[in-house]
């Protein structure tokens, strides 16, 4: 699933350091995440919304589907 | 698993560190015995088995790590290698049964089956980065 959360992150001047930490996630998965390499879990796809204070549809695109 | 950043990967560390030092106990505490020639009893069934207790108990470990780990990409890429190296040792393991059945390869004692289970979760985990998974 494609996503915006390197251009959202960096639009902050947050490292993926950063956004890990409010996430309370590890900084692979912020990696992982962003790379497309894994999608994340309702729950954390919503905690990613609330960080950017965003909708979830705003920052993940499901086009595929 | 590596990331001592995190609580559940300390609290790993330190239960892999006990049960380790445990297979020490165990295992030179065995060889003495067996060196012995003890008489046949079934204390030679509990000495037999003892090292190989802290070894399943390193399985424990790892799966009170999956339970303890809040990140869920971690448990992830856990859960995968974990069942790649299972999928290695299995596979591995029947066809040398095979190859020793007929005769073409040695024995090999049971017990290399936790040696290469932990050396396909190395490789597993290299395979995985490397192919970018």
């Amino acid at each position: 699933m494609k996503n915006r959360l390197k251009v959202l992150r960096a639009a902050c001047d947050w490292s993926q350091a950063d956004l890990a930490e409010r996430l309370g996630v590890s900084r692979q998965t912020v990696n992982a995440l962003e790379t497309g390499k894994y999608d994340p879990s309702l729950p954390l796809a919503f905690k990613i919304a609330r960080v950017f204070e965003l909708s979830i549809e705003d920052i993940f695109d499901d086009a595929s589907a | 698993m590596n990331d001592l950043s995190r609580p559940a990967s300390r609290r790993y560390l330190i239960r892999l560190s006990i049960v380790m030092a445990l297979y020490v106990v165990a295992l030179f505490g065995a060889v003495a015995y067996f060196n012995a020639d003890p008489a046949e009893s079934w204390i030679r069934y509990v000495v037999g088995v003892a090292p190989a207790l802290p070894a399943i108990a390193v399985f424990w470990a790892v799966g009170m790590y999956l339970h303890e780990e809040e990140d869920e990409y971690l448990r992830y890429r856990l859960a995968r290698v974990s069942l790649i190296a299972t999928a290695i040792t299995l596979g591995l393991a029947t066809a040398w049964g095979f190859l020793e059945q007929f005769g073409t390869v040695p024995h090999i004692p049971a017990y290399y089956a936790f040696v290469i289970y932990w050396a396909s979760v190395g490789l597993a985990q290299v395979g995985l980065k490397v192919l970018g998974k």
